[in-house]
Formats: C-alpha cells, structure tokens, sequence
C-alpha cells in the first residue's frame, strides 16, 4: 500500500471516520471529560453545551463520555465476532475450497442451511441457549459471520488451488494444510481484509440491536443500542439522548462500510 | 408436477433440518435446562416436577420426537413463565405480526418499484444520484434507530398516531392499520433501498436490450417502453430477491415490534427469552423458520409462472 | 426543394454522426448523403464498421447511448426529422417508417407473446379496436408466411419467441415492421443471423412486400450477392461515407471505384454469407484514425498523391452511376451501357 494521503473519497473519509471512533474508544481507557456512570440530578437532560458537550441523558450523565466508552464496547465486541467468523470462516472455507467433493459439499450444505436462517433468530438462539455473561453476545453474533467468510475463503482458495507457487510448493512435498495455510492464506489477505472491515459494520449493527433489545452488553456497561432503548421513554422532552447514539452507530457503521469499499477499490479487487 | 412434488420433499427436509438444529440448540447446549431455569438452589420436588414437564426423564432421541409429533399436532407445551398452553399466547399474537409483515412487504413493493424504474430512466441524474445517497443513509441506519426516529416524528412532532398506544386489530380494525402504518414504513424502507439498487441495475441493464430498440422503433413513449417492456423483464431476478426480502422483514419485525410496543410474536420472543422461557421460544423460532422457509418456497414458485421462458411447471 | 423530390421518400444530405468517447469526439459517418425513390429498394453496402448501421439508426433517432448526430439533415416525406418534437417523431417511428433488425433473438421481448407485440404496432398508430387489432395481427401474420401446415395464424400470436425458430422470428419483426403500412422499411442486416435457406425465403418476404405494399426498402448489408439479388440501387460505403453509388446493374456489373472492385473480387459465387474481405490488405480504419483524404488510399492499388490530400469529388458517371475518385475517367467509364 502507498504511504500518504488516499486518493480514493471513500477511503479518506472511511478512515478519517474509523480514526475518529478508535481514537475515541482509546482515548476512553485513560480519559473521559466525565464519570460515564455518575449521575447528576440536577442537569438532566441537558443540551450540547458547556461544559457537557454532548448534553446529558435522563439521569444527567454525561453523553459524550457514554458515547465514547459504547465506542469502546462496540468496537471490542465487534472486532472478536468478525474474528471469530473469519477465523471459523477461513477454517471452513479453505478445505472446502482446496479439497472439494464431499468435504465441499458437507461444509456449503451446512453453511447454506446457516444462511437460510433470518441472522436475528439465530442470534437469538444463541443468546438464549448460552450461559449468560458479559460477552455471549460475542459468541452468539459471530456464528453469524462465519458463512460470509466461509465463502470469501472457499472462492479465493479456488482461485489459487490450481496456480503455480500451489503447485510447486505440492511438488517440493508440502503437506495440504501447508499449502492451504502458508502459501494460498497470504493471497487471499485482499479479499477478506476488505470483507471483515466491512463485517465490522455489520457487527456494530448487530451488536447495537441486540444490545437495544437489552441482550447486548449488560449495564452498567454503557452501549449505543442501551444507551437508544433508556433514552426512548423521554423521546417527547428530550429526544436528544436518543438521538446521539443513533447518530453514532450511523457514522460509525458509515465509516466502516466507506472503509471497506475503499480499500476494495484501492485492493483492485 | 414432478418439479413441486420434488420442491415439496426439499421443503420437509429443510423443515426437519430446522426442528433438529433447533432442537438441538434448545436441548443440547444449555447443559441442565432446570438449574438455568430454577436456579441451583431449587428444592428438589420443584425440580423432579419440572424435569418430568420438560420431558427430561425421556432419552433425547425420544424426547425429539414426542416434541416432534406434539408439535404437528398443534401442542406446543405449555409456558414456563404464563404456565398457560404456548398455543393460546401464540394464537393471540401472530395475526399480528402476520398483519405488520404483510404490510411492510406491500409498502416496500409499492416505494421501490417506482423508486427503481424512475432511478434506471434518470440513471446519472442528479435526482437519480440524490435518491441513490438517501437510500444509502437509510441502510446505515440501524432499523430500530429509524423506528425511534419515527416514533419522534410521527408519533410525537406530527401526531399521526399515539406511541404506545397500541389499537387491537378486532377492536377498530381502521385504527390498528393506522397504528401499524408507521412500524410498517420503519420495516419497509431499508428493504425498499436494497430492492431499489437492485431494481435499478437490472431496469439499467434491460433498457440497453435490443427488445427495447425494437419498441422504441414501434413508436413506443419511454414510459410505455419502461413499464409495458422494461419492468416484466427487469423484475424477474428481483422476486428472487424477494425471498431474501420477506426473512429481512421478519427479522425486523422482531425489533419494530419492541420499539413501537407492538403486542406480536416477536415482542413474545424477547420477553420470553429474557424469562428463559424455553418451550415458548423454542415454538417461537419454529414458527418464524416456517414462515421464512414457506415464503421462499412461495417465491420459488412464483418465479416458475411468471417467467415463460422455464419450462418446468 | 419538396415538389422536386416528389419522388423521393427519404434524402439524407451530408451526414455526419460523431461518437463521443472519453478522449474526445470522433466521426464514425461524414458528409453521407443517399436517396431512397418511393417503392424503391436501396442497399447500402459496406465492411462491419464503416457506420451503416449508424446511418440506419440515425433516421429514425434511435442512436445508441455516445452517437449524436453532429451534421447534416435527413429529409422524410419532404420534412427535416430533426426539426420534429418527440411526439411527431414517435408517430412517424413504426407508423411511417419500419425498422428490421439483425438479431431476431433478442429483438422480440421475452416475455410477451408475438401476437401481442405486433398488436402493439397497430395500438400506436391506427387507432383500431380490440377485435379488430386481433383480425389485423392475425391477416398480417399469415402475409409474412408465418403459418405452415399444423401452424395457423392464431396459433402462431399465442406463441413466445423463444418457441420460434429465427427464421420465423425475423418474420415476426417484418410483420411489426409492416403493421402500419409505412412508406419505408428500414432493414439492418436482417438475413445475416439466419441460414442460407432461410435467407432466401426472407428475401422473397421482402421483395413481395415491395411489390404488394410499395414500401421503399433501404437494405443494409455486407453481402453483396444478397444486394444483388433483392435491390435495385445500391450504395457502396466504406469509411463513413459513400464511395460508389447507382443501379446495382451499374455498379455490380461495372464496378468503377477500387474498393467496389475489391468487394466484387472477392465474391467467387452468389449468396454468401458473412464474406470477410480477403483480397484486399488492410482493414477499415476506425473513426479518429481516418486522415484528410480519401479514407481508402491507404489500401488503394492505385492511389495517387492527390488521394492523400483531399476528399475525391462526386464524378457522374451517368444518370444511375457516380462514384466519389480522383482516378474514375469519365470517357472510358462512358462504354459501357448503362441501364
């Protein structure tokens, strides 16, 4: 990749955007302007302002240091389930890709009847069905990732099974799984980098919803969909409180999802 | 004829593939269903008696297919948390849902077929560009942000309807169509901005056909050319899309229902889920993978009578 | 200028049709001018890519996406047709003027049954009922030969395209060429998709369709054996413009211009299909690449200096012959007799 500024629109604004949401969740481990959880009864429902930035919800916690530790949360639930599908997804994929026949067919099936499924439900099976604890949500949100990685992995592999460095590496005696993983994974990098920056908007996404239905990240732990689900009873007075951290899983989930069409174009891909 | 009895077999099997997976997941996974649900300090009578309702004492095999055959018998266990029959809650709440899915599905028809064949006449317009971009936001919404955002709207600036205050459909039928009109537009417009795009590329394609020269050289006016030629041809791949379309409604559903307090089935589901109330969440995702797979076999089919051009029937 | 071309159905004057492309704006057809009689059957001949089909499409404006007509006028019936709204223009496309393209295939909507599309013809312009739509379709289906024993007429409107075989489809685009009766047909390569058996028999389509509607026919082609057979003028094009013109018995028999010559050289028989031009080295320079002069000096055995530097007149070479050469002679040129 070229050192400098990006030409491409999309990837100087995906990543300006992306940047400003990691610098945030950082930035939330050492510093924020307030308490997240301490209350003020006295400025509820406050507007952007001084010395409040973002305004403060209905207990009169400060909005801005809320928002910036759901950066945090988001993004760290977010990143392990788009590891999580990719890790399975490569797992799956590859030897589906590099084997075919039966081990193909078995593992498509599976993934197909995977895909079938509405995302949502089978998140919800998950949340149900697991021991609960502070990041389920993890485990139930990255089983839906993994068919989408499946696939990206099982295509690239096709692509390279057959190709020269594949080949040599078989004549010099690599073992399959060598191969698969030594030679063909550092080709395919392109594809599933652009694939899991864009699953990372997808996983704030989802990660929000369930977190709005109140199966996320449990409280006290801020989240954006909690922080949304809290703020919506006093919609009438105060629709603010609901309305920044909406604002902020769509700019987040925009930066993303720019990111990634960035970095597909920039990739060739 | 051999090709649905063919689609049909492909239906059962999907269908056991989803009772066993969910089965599974409800039966295998948890470890001991009774100590999640009474917790581990549960007197031991209470425990006997909910193990023997739960089917506990059976062995798994046998226990799938008693939950199996009850099932296609219309019993559906009866409700941890309502110690009612499952059958009655659900009963009461799907028409409901069925309701708010079925107007979404219209809605979304009704805005993105226009929205797409006007985008594929304007395509590089400055219009065609302005509508591409808001289709684009509204998909980073996420959907019950946009709920919220019309509860606001609607609800609260505009009065159209009164948040929360839910009309029963056998109440005031007029009114209940009015409430749901607005959890409708939240469901229907993210779906109508992917069933715009797809529209448009596929009307783009179809307009550069030589059956569009053909028309176009009869005399035809370009809106005779794009809704009598066009859009026939272009909405083909975009019912295939519709399968997709009706799971996505389904699953937003399940949140709208939340965010405007919509008593259907999928408010059920995640007040059920919280109490771990599994006989009824178990019943609720075997109705909800029913419908979903129904509606894509719905799809499949309709895909066969529109399009002359397959044979099989 | 109307009352002295009476005669004439359509008269395009010096042409030209530009493409634009990303590096700038290129001519594919230039100071193209041809007359087409009433009830006349005109050819107009060349290589793929000497803009034929462009010319074709330009008179009824249907130029695809990147052409635009640059220059020049094309006078229908008397009237400038790019002096008409879109309204006048529309009713003059398929009421008045036919078009038959090359591939049948694609060219019908897969969707829709024949029947119906060839009502859609009359729907437009004559303004007739239901019923008598149906009648019209059906009369106009068996005048293009569509039936066959085990085939009727009304059979045939309840079929798809895809259940019918090139040959047939191609009759179907005639039949909605024809619907209205127009007073020309434009036909774009209409027999080169099709075998050679059923060339012939759409070719006698045509010819008696000439003769029973007096429709003029403006034919495009690269086969010359097939020209030969069905018109009686031809023009030859190569390059954007014309380079020889007259009766075919002129210009086929007695071909003046090198290039006319090359195309008649290498056509050993009658009736060939998709003849490449072997005998003559070189190929048609593409719009942009064309130079000042004579586009087909460069592959001229007997270019001179002046072909380089200028475009050749227009040489009379009698009432039914010109062609456009520095080189054509016009005594020697005189011996021969000229119908």
């Amino acid at each position: 990749m070229k050192t400098g500024i990006p030409h491409d629109r999309d990837l100087r604004a995906g990543l300006t955007i992306v940047a400003l949401v990691a610098f945030s969740a950082l930035a939330s481990l050492v510093f924020t302007p307030f308490d997240p959880n301490a209350m003020d009864a006295a400025h509820r429902f406050a507007l952007p302002g001084w010395p409040h930035l973002l305004g403060t919800d209905n207990f009169g916690r400060d909005i801005l240091s809320r928002l910036a530790v759901g950066a945090r949360f988001s993004l760290i639930v977010s990143l392990s389930t788009v590891t999580i599908g990719t890790v399975f997804g490569v797992l799956l994929g590859m030897p589906a890709g590099y084997f075919g026949g039966v081990v193909d067919e078995v593992i498509m099936r599976l993934v197909d009847a995977l895909t079938s499924f509405p995302g949502i439900l089978l998140a919800l099976v998950a949340v149900t069905v697991l021991p609960s604890g502070r990041y389920t949500i993890v485990a139930a949100l990255g089983v839906l990732f993994v068919p989408s990685f499946t696939r990206i992995a099982r295509s690239g592999t096709l692509q390279f099974k057959d190709s020269e460095f594949a080949a040599s590496a078989r004549a010099f005696g690599a073992s399959s799984f060598r191969v698969m993983f030594v030679h063909i994974l550092p080709n395919i990098y392109p594809q599933l980098l652009s694939a899991i920056v864009v699953g990372l908007s997808n996983a704030i996404l989802a990660e929000s919803g369930m977190s709005y239905l109140g199966l996320g990240i449990q409280p006290p732990a801020p989240s954006w969909g909690r922080m949304l689900a809290e703020a919506q009873a006093f919609l009438f007075n105060a629709p603010w409180g609901a309305i920044a951290p909406g604002l902020a899983i769509m700019i987040a989930v925009l930066g993303f999802n720019r990111l990634g069409e960035g970095l597909r174009k920039e990739l060739g891909l | 004829m051999r090709y649905l009895v063919r689609r049909l077999l492909t239906l059962v099997l999907t269908l056991l593939l989803v009772s066993l997976l969910t089965f599974g997941a409800f039966n295998v996974i948890p470890g001991d269903p009774v100590s999640l649900i009474l917790g581990t300090e549960a007197r031991a009578d209470r425990v006997a008696v909910l193990r023997s309702h739960l089917g506990l004492d059976m062995r798994p095999g046998q226990r799938y297919l008693s939950w199996l055959s009850g099932f296609a018998r219309g019993d559906f266990g009866t409700s941890i948390k309502y110690s009612t029959p499952v059958r009655g809650l659900i009963a009461a709440r799907l028409p409901v849902t069925l309701f708010l899915a079925l107007l979404s599905l219209v809605l979304t028809a009704a805005v993105s077929i226009p929205l797409g064949v006007y985008c594929a006449r304007k395509h590089g317009s400055i219009q065609d560009r302005a509508i591409g971009a808001t289709m684009m936001a509204v998909l980073s919404m996420p959907n019950f942000f946009l709920g919220v955002v019309f509860v606001w709207l609607f609800g609260l600036v505009l009065k159209l309807f009164t948040p929360g205050g839910y009309v029963d459909y056998q109440a005031d039928f007029p009114r209940f169509i009015g409430y749901i009109l607005f959890p409708a537009l939240a469901i229907a417009l993210p779906n109508s901005a992917v069933v715009v795009k797809f529209l448009r590329g596929s009307a783009i394609g179809e307009l550069r056909s030589d059956y569009v020269r053909t028309a176009r050289a009869k005399g035809a006016s370009e809106d005779r050319v794009l809704y009598g030629h066009v859009l026939k041809n272009a909405i083909i791949p975009v019912i295939a899309l519709f399968g997709m379309i009706v799971a996505e409604i389904f699953s937003g559903s399940i949140i709208i229902e939340q965010v405007f307090s919509i008593p259907g089935v999928g408010r059920l589901l995640i007040s059920s889920i919280t109490s771990r109330d599994f006989p009824l969440v178990e019943t609720l995702v075997m109705y909800i993978a029913l419908i979903v797979v129904l509606a894509n076999l719905a799809v499949d089919i309709a895909i066969q009578f529109i399009d002359p051009r397959i044979k099989v029937r | 200028m109307s009352q002295v071309l009476s005669d004439t159905i359509l008269r395009i004057l010096d042409l030209r049709l530009s493409i634009r492309r990303r590096d700038g704006l290129f001519h594919a057809v230039e100071g193209l001018s041809l007359r087409v009689g009433r009830g006349e059957i005109l050819g107009l001949v060349g290589e793929s890519g000497c803009g034929k089909s462009l010319t074709a499409l330009s008179v009824p404006a249907l130029l695809p996406d990147g052409v635009e007509r640059s220059g020049g006028k094309i006078i229908f019936d008397g009237r400038d047709l790019f002096e008409l709204g879109t309204d006048e223009l529309r009713s003059i496309r398929g009421g008045r003027i036919g078009m038959v393209f090359q591939e049948p295939m694609t060219s019908l909507n897969p969707l829709q049954r024949i029947g119906e599309q060839i009502e859609e013809s009359f729907e437009l312009h004559c303004g007739l009922t239901r019923a008598q739509r149906r009648e019209a379709c059906v009369d106009i289906i068996g005048k293009v030969g569509i039936p066959k024993p085990g085939l009727s007429a009304e059979e045939a409107a309840n079929y798809y395209p895809h259940q019918l075989s090139g040959g047939l489809r191609q009759r179907v685009m005639i039949a909605i060429a024809l619907a209205c009766k127009p007073q020309l047909i434009i036909a774009d390569e209409p027999t080169t998709a099709l075998d050679v058996t059923i060339q012939a028999q759409i070719l006698d389509l045509l010819r008696s369709i000439n003769a029973d509607y007096g429709c003029a026919i403006l034919f495009i082609s690269h086969d010359l054996g097939v020209v030969n057979e069905l018109c009686d003028r031809v023009a030859v094009m190569y390059a954007g413009r014309i380079v020889e013109e007259g009766s075919v018995s002129n210009v086929l028999i007695h071909p003046v211009h090198e290039y006319t010559k090359g195309l008649m050289g290498s056509l050993p028989g009658r009736a060939r299909k998709g003849q490449r031009l072997a005998s003559i080295p070189g190929r048609v320079p593409p719009p942009g690449q064309r130079g000042s002069g004579c586009a087909f000096a460069p592959r001229c055995a007997r270019a001179q200096n002046e072909c380089f530097l200028a475009l050749p007149p227009k040489v009379e070479l009698g009432p039914n012959h010109a062609v456009w050469c520095f080189l054509a002679d016009v005594e020697s040129e005189m011996e021969y007799v000229r119908i």
